[in-house]
């Protein structure tokens, strides 16, 4: 499979991400207590994610330019339309997403009484918000690969 | 199947009566990446009218000798 070098960014920022919500997840689900845990546990391990994301993505991407033999083509016409279309279903996704976020912050103390099972909002902010920002990353990345593979039509 | 735009080319043709010109030449004469020269070749880009025309120009053609426009059956209603 041909790639070009935009493209190949596209591939890095989309295991960038995967990673991270892949990670967040796994992390979330196998400590005691999940979304219920104590927050304490959670900012230090959120902030190790981003840093984490960064780096890997700053190491990747600076492999893939020294590697890349066509790593000199600038952004041509096609790679910037495919990034709009992209960053433009990640704002639908972020958009509708924060919607079900603050719908799910102001009915949280509602489930609470009607459930009996309390999670604090504070928390549930914390990570539905990481998992928005995450998700409309990876959709952003993905549909762009789509889009390189077939085409803007 | 992947959708096609209704816009034909004759780019191929073209390189090929040009010495055949590889796609990569193609792309740094206009100044773009080979890989858009092949999504365009296979209509799946629609250039701007720029790099259409600059396209054009290194194939020393009119632009309606490179591009051809296909209205479907449903552009026409």
């Amino acid at each position: 499979m041909k790639t070009s070098y935009q493209e190949r960014n596209n591939w890095i920022e989309l295991l960038v991400a995967a990673w991270a919500v892949g990670y967040y997840l796994i992390t979330l689900s196998s400590v005691e207590g999940g979304f219920y845990a104590e927050l304490s546990y959670f900012l230090p391990f959120i902030v190790k994610v981003v840093v984490v994301s960064i780096v890997m993505g700053i190491v990747l991407a600076i492999l893939n330019h020294v590697l890349s033999e066509d790593a000199k083509d600038a952004k041509d016409e096609m790679d910037k339309a495919i990034d709009l279309q992209g960053f433009r279903n990640a704002y639908w996704v972020m958009s509708i997403s924060l919607m079900g976020v603050i719908f799910l912050a102001l009915f949280n103390e509602r489930k609470a009484e009607l459930s009996g099972v309390q999670i604090e909002t504070t928390n549930l902010l914390v990570h539905a918000l990481f998992i928005v920002a995450s998700l409309s990353g990876l959709v952003q990345s993905v549909t762009q690969i789509v889009y390189y593979r077939r085409g803007l039509v | 199947m992947a959708k096609k735009l209704p816009i034909a080319n004759s780019i191929r043709r073209l390189r090929f009566e040009a010495a055949e010109m590889t796609q990569q030449l193609l792309a740094e004469k206009v100044g773009v990446t080979r890989q858009t020269i092949l999504a365009i070749e296979a209509a799946r880009y629609s250039p701007t009218l720029e790099l259409a025309f600059k396209i054009a120009e290194v194939f020393d053609k009119e632009l309606g000798e490179v591009f051809q426009y296909l209205p479907s059956q449903d552009d026409s209603k």
